[in-house]
C-alpha cells in the first residue's frame, strides 16, 4: 500500500483472515434477516443445505457446529492467489503467526518468541510442531513464506530481506526503522507454507534478474491453485482439526491428539457449515453451537445458546464528504451536516438491521476504545464536540456562519444555488435503513437529498466518486491501530497521492491544508498548522516509536475532527453465542482471547472443551 | 372469458344493435350511433359486470392515491412517529409505523406514481410494439418483415423473461421508473404481437372474400375501418395483463435487491420489513403485510378489469358478427380470445 | 407431420439459440466495467466477506497482472472463439468467483431447478385442469363462480408473495416444512429414501409457490371447456347416447385440453423465470440463485451460462412440444403458416 511500509501489499489481504469471520460476515450473521445475506447472496455460496437435523451424534462423534466460511470446493489454498483464496478456512486450519488484540497488542499462540531490535525482528518456532502429513514445521517453511511474498510486492514492500538464522529461528530485516508494534503486526495474518508446494517459486523468484521476469514468475504464482482435496489429502495444514469429509455445503474435522494445542481440549470433532442463507435458521433451532447474536435477541431461549462475548470491535462505519461539492467545500456546511446527522437515530436503525451498533460520541476517526491508547484524555477533552442527535439550532448557526440563507425551508448559498445532496449507499437494511434516517433528517433541515442504494457492485460504485456524501466501511485492517483507521484509501481515510502537495484528492480533499495549531479551536487564528493528511497517514505506519505513532495519529485526529473529510455514525460490537449447556471457554488460555471471533478462534486453538459441570 | 350475467346479455347484445338502416341517418344520428356503440353500450355492460365496477374502482382509488393522495398526505419521513406502532393503534398512523418511525400508509402512497409510471413505461412499450409489429406482420404476411419479425418474437417468447431482465438492469442500472419499466415490458410483447397478427389475417381472410364479393372495395380501406374495433378489445385486456407482469416483475426485483433504488416502492418496503427480520417478529409482521397486500389490491384490480373488458368485448364482438357477417359465421375470430 | 415442417421448426431453434448466445455475448460487452472491474469486485466481495481487509492498491496491482493473462483479443474473435468452446469443447469459460468451469457449475445446479420446475409445472397445470373442466361443467353455479373469484386472487398474487407466506405459516409457524435448502444436513446423497424423502420436503414449498403460475390456466381452460360444450358434435353424441363421462373425456377433455399443451411447454420459460426470485427466497441452491449470485458479483462468465442454459432449456421444452403435437393431436398436421 505504502511505500516504506511494514503494511505490504500482500500483508493487507491475509490480515483480514485474523478477523474473525469478518467485516462483511460478521454483519449478515448479526443482522436478524435470512435474504439480506451479503455473504450469501454474494460470492460465498448460497448454503447449500443446512437445515433441519442437528449435526450432532450422527456418526458417534460430538462435533461443534458452526457456520464459517465458503464451501471448501469453492476455494482454493494458494495465499499468494488471491483469487478464490479461502481466507476464513485457511486461517482455522492453520495455526496462526500472530492475532491483534483488542488492547493493541499483537500476540502470537505459535510462536515461542517475537523480538524486536533496531530494524530487526527475529522469530522462534517451537520444536515439534508438525504439518498434518508428519514434517516438522521449521525456519525454512516461515522463509518460503516470507520471501515470496517479499518479491511478490518487490518495489513497495517494506522487508530488507528474511534470514535463517538456525532451524528454529527467522530474521526479518526492515527497510526502515517501524515501531516494535507494527513490526509485530506484520505476521497478523501472515501465513507460512510448506516448502513442497512453493519452493519452485521461490527459486524462480530468486534467478529473475529483473523487474520484468519477476513479474512473470508472479503471474504464474497467482495462476498456481491449490484445491482443497490437494492440500488436505497432503497433509499441508497445520491446525488442531484436520478435516476428514466436506461437500458443498459443510466439512468435518477431526482433532488431531497429537497437537501441541489440543492438550486442554477435548471436542473430538467440529463441523462447518459455509455461509448460506439458512445461518439463521439453523442457529434457531438449535443446530449450532456458536451464532452470531444481538443483544435484543429473544429467540436465544429455546436454544442452548448464550451471548458468550462481546468485544468492542474495530469496524466501524461512515460517511464520506466529497468536497468537490461545492457545498460540501465549505467547512461549516459540512459541520451543519454534522450537526443535523442523527447519530442516535442511525444507529438504532442499525440494530434493527442486526448490528450491534453505538453511536460515535466523538469524531477522531479512531474507534472510541482505541482513544485512551492513542490520544489521551486530555486531548479528547479538548476537541470539538458535535452533536449526536440532529441538532437543527446549531446547524443552522453553521449554515448561517457560511453566508447561507434558508429561502422558502430551503438553505440556498450565498451564490443563489439550493443546496441538495446526492446520497451512494448500499442497499442491505443494515445501511439502507440508517441513511434514510440521515437522508430524511437532512431533507426536515431544509437541504435536498437523493438517495441512491445499489447492490452488491457497491464498491466499483463507490471508486467512480460520483457522490457527494457516500457510505463506506471504516477501518482498513483487522487491527486495534491508528493505522487501521487512517489508511489512505476508502476504508480509512483516502485523501489523494502522498507524493503530491498540490490539487487535491479524488474526494476534493486538499493535499496540503491548514488546521488551527490549538486543538480545539474552531476557526483557524493566526497561521494555523499546515498539514499534508496523505503523507502523514502514509508515514504513520513508518513510525519509529509508539509516542511518534501517537504524534501522528493526534494530528490526524485533530484533522479529521476540525475539517470532518468523513463522518464516522456508527462503531460496532461483535456479539457471538455459544452452546454453554455443552461447551464452556477453557479460563485464562494465555494468550487471552480478546480477539475478533473469540469462539472461532478458541475452538481451533483448542481453547474450548465439553462442559464437565 | 366467462359471461356472468346470463340473462341480461341478450338485452345487452340488443344495445349494439344499430337502430336504423345506414342510409337514412343523418350526421348527428350517426354521432350518437357511434356514441351508443363504443361508448354507452361499452359502459352499460361493463357496469353490469361485478369485475369491471371493482377493478375499475380500485384502480381509481389507486390513481386518486397516487395523484390527490401525494398531494394530502407528507412524504413519510424517519422519526415522525413512534418506532414500530402496529396497525389500528394511532388513527393517525392508521396502518402503524416501522422501525424507522415512517408510517406505513404515507410509504404505501408515496410509492404509487413511480409504480404507475412503470406500469405506463412497460405496458406502453408492451403495447406499443406488439400493435406495431403485429400489424406490420399481418399485412406483410409472407414476406421477409413478417418472417424476421415473428422469428424476433419467438426468440424473446423463449428466453426467459426475469433472466434477461436482470441483465438488462446490470447494464443499464436504471433509476427512472419509467425506464425500468420498459426493461421490464420488453419481454410482454410477443405474445401480444402474435394475437394481433392473427387477428389481422383473419380480419383479411374474413373480409377479402366479402369486400371483393359484394362492394368491391379496397381490402386497405376495410382493414383501416375494421382494425380499430377489432383490435381494441386485445389492446385494452393485453394492457391489463401487462400491467400485472409489471408490477410482479418490479416488486419483485426490487425486493431482492437486484434495482438499484432511490425512492419508495413497495418492493423496497417488503425487502427492508424481511431483511430486518419481520417473519421472525411479530412487532415487524405488518410492515411486510401492508406492502403485500397493496401489490395483491393492485394486480385484482388489473386482472379484474382484463376479464370484465374481455366480457364487454365478447359481447360486442356477438353482436357486431352478427350483423356484418351475417349468421353463422362468428366462429372465425373467436377461437382467439381465450388466450389472452 | 411433413419433413417442411421439421426442419423449420429445429430451424427455428437453431436461429433461437444463435439469437440468444449473440444477445447475450453483446450485452457482457455492454456490461459497465469490463472483466478487470468485475474481478476487481469479485475480489474485494471474497476478501471482505471472508477476512475484512483489503489492501486495495495492490488488489488493483494483482487484477492487472490477471488482467494481462486474460485474452485481449478483438470482439470478433472473442466471440469466434465463444462459439468455438461452446459447440466444440461444451465450454463456457471459468467463472470468476467459483473455483471451476461454468459448465461444471451449471451442471451440477440444472437438475434441482429442473425438479422444481418439472415438478411445479405438473402440478400446476393438473390442478387448472380439473378446477378448469369441474368449473365448466358447473357453469354458471355457486362452485364456478366461488372459484372464478378465488382463480383471480390467485392469478392476481405473485409467486414470491405465496412464497412468503408460506414461509411463514407452514415452515416457520407450524414448523412442518424448512424454510430452505434443497436437502437436509447429513442426510447422504442415493437413492435411500431418506434422500428422497429430505429432497421432497425440501422442494415442497418451492413447487407449491411456483405452480401458482400454471393455475391461471384454469381460467382459459373453462373458457375452452365451455366452448367445446357448445358445439353441435357435443348435442350429436349427446343424441347417439354417449355415457357422460365419454363425453367429457373423449370429446371435451381432448378438445379442451389440447390447446394447452404447447402452453406447457412455453410455460417453462415463465417457471424457470421465477426461479430467480424464488430459489433465492427459500435459499435453494439452483440455477436461479447462481444466476442471482452471478450477476451481483458481475461474474460474467457465469451470468452468460446462466442465461444461455435458461434459454436452452425453454427452446429443447418448445422444441418438443412442437414435435410431439402431431402424435397428441393428429389433426394438427403440421401447424399452419408461422404462427
Amino acid at each position: 500500500m505504502k511505500d516504506n511500509s511494514p503494511w505490504t501489499r500482500r500483508k493487507f489481504v491475509e490480515i483480514g483472515a485474523v478477523a474473525g469471520t469478518g467485516l462483511l460476515a460478521g454483519c449478515t450473521g448479526g443482522s436478524d434477516s435470512s435474504g439480506d445475506g451479503e455473504d450469501g447472496n454474494g460470492s460465498s455460496g448460497d448454503g447449500e443445505d443446512g437445515n433441519g437435523s442437528s449435526g450432532d451424534g450422527e456418526d458417534g462423534t460430538n462435533r461443534f457446529n458452526a457456520v464459517i466460511g465458503r464451501p471448501l470446493p469453492e476455494v482454493q489454498f494458494n495465499p499468494f492467489n488471491i483469487q478464490n483464496y479461502g481466507q476464513t478456512i485457511s486461517m482455522y486450519l492453520n495455526v496462526s503467526l500472530a492475532d491483534g488484540h483488542a488492547d493493541g497488542t499483537v500476540q502470537s499462540r505459535f510462536l515461542e518468541d517475537i523480538s524486536t531490535d533496531g530494524r530487526e525482528m527475529t522469530m522462534s518456532i517451537p520444536e515439534g510442531w508438525t504439518y498434518w502429513n508428519g514434517d516438522e514445521i521449521t525456519a525454512e517453511d516461515l522463509y518460503t513464506g516470507f520471501e515470496i511474498q517479499r518479491y511478490q510486492n518487490y518495489d513497495s514492500t517494506n522487508y530488507e530481506s528474511h534470514e535463517i538464522v538456525d532451524d528454529y529461528t527467522v530474521k526479518r530485516t526492515f527497510k526502515s526503522r517501524v515501531t516494535p508494534t507494527l513490526m509485530q503486526a506484520s505476521l497478523v495474518g501472515d501465513s507460512f507454507v510448506h516448502p513442497e508446494l512453493f519452493s519452485e517459486y521461490l527459486e524462480q523468484y530468486e534467478d529473475a534478474g529483473s523487474a520484468d521476469e519477476r513479474d512473470s514468475v508472479t503471474e504464474e504464482l497467482i495462476q498456481y491453485t491449490i484445491s482443497a482435496e490437494d492440500y488436505i489429502d497432503g497433509g499441508y495444514g497445520t491446525g488442531v482439526y484436520r478435516p476428514t469429509e466436506w461437500n458443498n455445503a459443510r466439512l468435518d474435522a477431526e482433532l488431531v491428539e497429537d497437537h501441541p494445542m489440543a492438550e486442554s481440549t477435548d471436542v473430538p470433532g467440529v463441523r462447518i457449515y459455509a455461509v448460506g442463507g439458512e445461518s439463521e435458521a439453523m442457529a434457531r433451532n438449535n443446530t449450532l453451537d456458536r451464532a452470531y447474536a444481538h443483544p435484543n435477541d429473544t429467540w436465544m431461549e429455546g436454544t442452548d445458546l448464550e451471548i458468550e462475548s462481546t468485544i468492542n470491535w474495530f469496524r466501524a462505519q461512515k460517511f464520506i464528504l466529497n468536497w468537490n461539492n461545492e457545498h460540501l467545500a465549505n467547512l461549516n456546511v459540512r459541520r451543519a451536516v454534522m450537526a443535523i446527522m442523527p447519530l442516535d437515530a442511525m444507529s438504532a436503525a442499525a440494530n434493527e438491521a442486526g448490528y450491534n451498533a453505538e453511536p460515535t460520541q466523538l469524531q477522531t476517526g479512531l474507534r472510541e476504545s482505541i482513544h485512551e491508547e492513542y490520544l489521551g484524555e486530555d486531548f479528547t477533552d479538548q476537541l470539538i464536540e458535535y452533536p449526536v442527535a440532529s441538532d437543527s439550532e446549531a446547524a443552522a448557526e453553521y449554515m448561517r456562519a457560511a453566508d447561507y440563507t434558508q429561502e422558502g425551508g430551503s438553505w440556498v448559498s450565498p451564490e443563489g444555488e439550493q443546496v441538495s445532496f446526492n446520497i451512494l449507499s448500499r442497499s442491505n437494511t443494515g445501511q439502507a435503513l440508517p441513511t434514510t434516517a440521515f437522508s430524511d433528517a437532512l431533507n426536515r433541515f431544509g437541504i435536498e437529498t437523493e438517495v441512491n442504494a445499489i447492490g452488491e457492485d457497491y464498491y466499483t460504485t463507490l471508486q467512480n466518486w460520483e457522490f457527494d456524501m457516500g457510505w463506506v466501511w471504516h477501518v482498513a485492517s483487522a487491527l486495534w491501530h491508528p493505522t487501521s483507521y487512517f489508511s489512505n484509501d476508502f476504508y480509512g481515510v483516502r485523501v489523494g497521492d502522498p507524493e503530491e502537495t498540490e490539487g487535491t484528492g479524488e474526494t476534493g480533499i486538499p493535499l496540503t491544508t491548514t488546521i488551527p495549531s490549538e486543538v480545539g479551536s474552531e476557526e483557524i487564528s493566526g497561521s494555523g498548522q499546515e498539514i499534508r493528511p496523505a503523507q502523514l497517514s502514509n508515514d504513520l505506519p513508518a513510525s519509529e516509536s509508539t509516542e511518534e505513532v501517537r504524534e501522528t495519529t493526534r494530528t490526524l485526529a485533530w484533522w479529521f475532527n476540525y475539517s470532518l473529510p468523513a463522518i464516522a455514525y456508527i462503531q460496532e460490537n461483535q456479539t457471538r453465542a455459544m452452546d454453554t449447556t455443552n461447551y464452556e471457554v477453557v479460563p485464562d488460555t494465555q494468550p487471552p482471547l480478546d480477539v475478533s471471533e473469540p469462539i472461532m478462534k478458541g475452538l481451533f486453538n483448542g481453547h474450548i472443551r465439553e462442559n464437565s459441570s | 372469458m366467462s359471461d356472468s350475467e346470463g340473462d341480461t346479455q341478450s338485452e345487452l347484445e340488443a344495445l349494439f344493435e344499430p337502430q336504423g338502416t345506414v342510409e337514412s341517418l343523418t350526421r348527428w344520428e350517426r354521432v350518437k350511433q357511434q356514441y351508443d356503440l363504443y361508448v354507452r353500450a361499452p359502459l352499460k355492460v361493463a357496469i353490469n359486470d361485478w369485475r369491471t365496477v371493482v377493478g375499475l374502482g380500485l384502480l381509481i382509488l389507486f390513481g386518486l392515491a397516487g395523484t390527490v393522495g401525494v398531494w394530502f398526505t407528507a412524504a413519510p419521513s424517519s422519526g415522525q412517529a413512534p418506532f414500530l406502532l402496529g396497525p389500528f393503534e394511532n388513527w393517525a398512523y392508521p396502518l402503524g409505523t416501522d422501525v424507522l418511525g415512517r408510517p406505513i400508509h404515507t410509504q404505501l402512497i408515496h410509492a404509487t406514481p413511480a409504480m404507475f409510471q412503470m406500469i405506463l413505461g412497460g405496458a406502453g412499450l408492451a403495447i406499443g410494439l406488439a400493435t406495431v409489429v403485429g400489424l406490420l406482420s399481418g399485412f406483410l404476411r409472407d414476406t421477409v418483415v413478417d418472417r424476421v419479425l415473428m422469428t424476433i418474437a419467438d426468440v424473446v417468447i423463449t428466453i426467459p423473461g426475469l433472466p434477461l431482465v436482470m441483465v438488462l438492469v446490470a447494464v443499464f442500472q436504471p433509476r427512472n421508473p419509467y425506464v425500468v419499466g420498459v426493461l421490464l415490458g420488453l419481454d410482454a410483447w410477443p405474445a401480444l404481437a402474435r394475437q394481433i397478427r392473427s387477428q389481422v389475417l383473419s380480419i383479411r381472410e374474413e373480409h377479402y372474400v366479402e369486400a371483393s364479393r359484394i362492394m368491391g372495395l379496397r381490402i386497405w380501406t376495410i382493414l383501416r375501418r375494421d382494425l380499430l374495433g377489432q383490435l381494441t378489445p386485445y389492446i385494452a385486456i393485453n394492457a391489463a395483463l401487462a400491467a400485472r407482469g409489471i408490477i410482479f416483475g418490479s416488486v419483485g426485483l426490487y425486493f431482492i435487491g437486484v434495482l438499484p433504488f432511490n425512492a419508495l416502492n413497495w418492493g423496497v418496503m417488503m425487502n427492508m420489513a424481511y431483511a430486518s427480520g419481520a417473519l421472525n417478529e411479530t412487532a415487524k409482521l405488518h410492515w411486510l403485510l401492508w406492502p403485500m397486500l397493496t401489490i395483491f389490491l393492485l394486480s385484482v384490480s388489473f386482472v379484474l378489469l382484463s376479464q370484465g373488458l374481455d366480457s364487454v368485448f365478447n359481447v360486442r364482438l356477438r353482436a357486431r358478427h352478427a350483423q356484418t357477417a351475417g349468421e353463422g359465421d362468428t366462429s372465425a375470430s373467436k377461437g382467439e380470445h381465450d388466450n389472452a | 407431420m411433413n419433413l417442411n415442417y421439421l426442419t423449420r421448426r429445429l430451424g427455428q431453434a437453431v436461429i433461437t439459440f444463435w439469437a440468444t448466445v449473440t444477445l447475450t455475448f453483446a450485452l457482457y460487452h455492454m456490461m459497465p466495467g469490463g472483466p478487470v472491474e468485475s474481478m476487481q469486485n469479485i475480489i474485494l466481495q471474497q476478501v471482505t466477506t471472508s477476512g475484512g481487509s483489503v489492501d486495495l492498491e495492490q488488489i488493483e496491482q494483482m487484477v492487472a497482472l490477471y488482467a494481462n493473462i486474460q485474452p485481449n483479443d478483438p470482439v470478433y474473435v472473442q466471440y469466434i472463439d465463444y462459439w468455438r468452446q461452446l459447440l466444440f469443447e461444451f465450454s463456457m469459460g471459468q467463472s470468476f468467483s467459483h473455483q471451476e468451469p461454468v459448465t461444471t457449475l451449471i451442471a451440477e445446479r440444472v437438475p434441482w431447478s429442473m425438479f422444481v420446475s418439472v415438478y411445479s409445472l405438473v402440478i400446476g397445470y393438473t390442478a387448472s385442469i380439473l378446477l378448469g373442466s369441474a368449473m365448466a361443467f358447473k357453469e354458471k353455479s355457486r362452485f364456478d363462480s366461488i372459484m372464478s373469484s378465488i382463480m383471480v386472487a390467485l392469478q392476481s398474487t405473485p409467486y414470491y408473495i405465496v412464497a412468503l407466506l408460506l414461509i411463514y405459516s407452514v415452515a416457520l409457524r407450524l414448523g412442518w416444512f424448512p424454510t430452505g435448502g434443497r436437502v437436509g444436513t447429513g442426510v447422504e446423497a442415493g437413492f435411500n429414501l431418506e434422500f428422497m424423502t429430505s429432497v421432497v420436503h425440501h422442494a415442497a414449498l418451492p413447487i407449491l409457490s411456483t405452480s401458482i403460475l400454471g393455475i391461471a390456466g384454469a381460467i382459459s381452460l373453462r373458457g375452452n371447456a365451455i366452448r367445446v360444450l357448445g358445439e353441435d358434435y357435443l348435442r350429436v353424441a349427446e343424441l347417439r347416447g354417449l355415457r357422460p363421462t365419454r363425453i367429457a373425456t373423449e370429446y371435451v377433455g381432448r378438445n379442451a385440453i389440447l390447446p394447452m399443451y404447447t402452453r406447457f411447454m412455453i410455460g417453462i420459460a415463465g417457471v424457470l423465470s421465477s426461479s430467480v426470485i424464488l430459489e433465492q427466497i427459500f435459499s435453494y441452491p439452483g440455477m436461479g440463485l447462481l444466476m442471482y449470485n452471478a450477476i451481483n458479483i458481475r461474474d460474467y462468465p457465469l451470468l452468460m451460462g446462466t442465461l444461455i442454459i435458461f434459454t436452452s432449456i425453454t427452446i429443447i421444452g418448445i422444441l418438443i412440444a412442437d414435435l410431439t403435437y402431431g402424435y397428441i393431436d393428429p389433426r394438427a398436421s403440421g401447424g399452419g403458416g408461422t404462427e
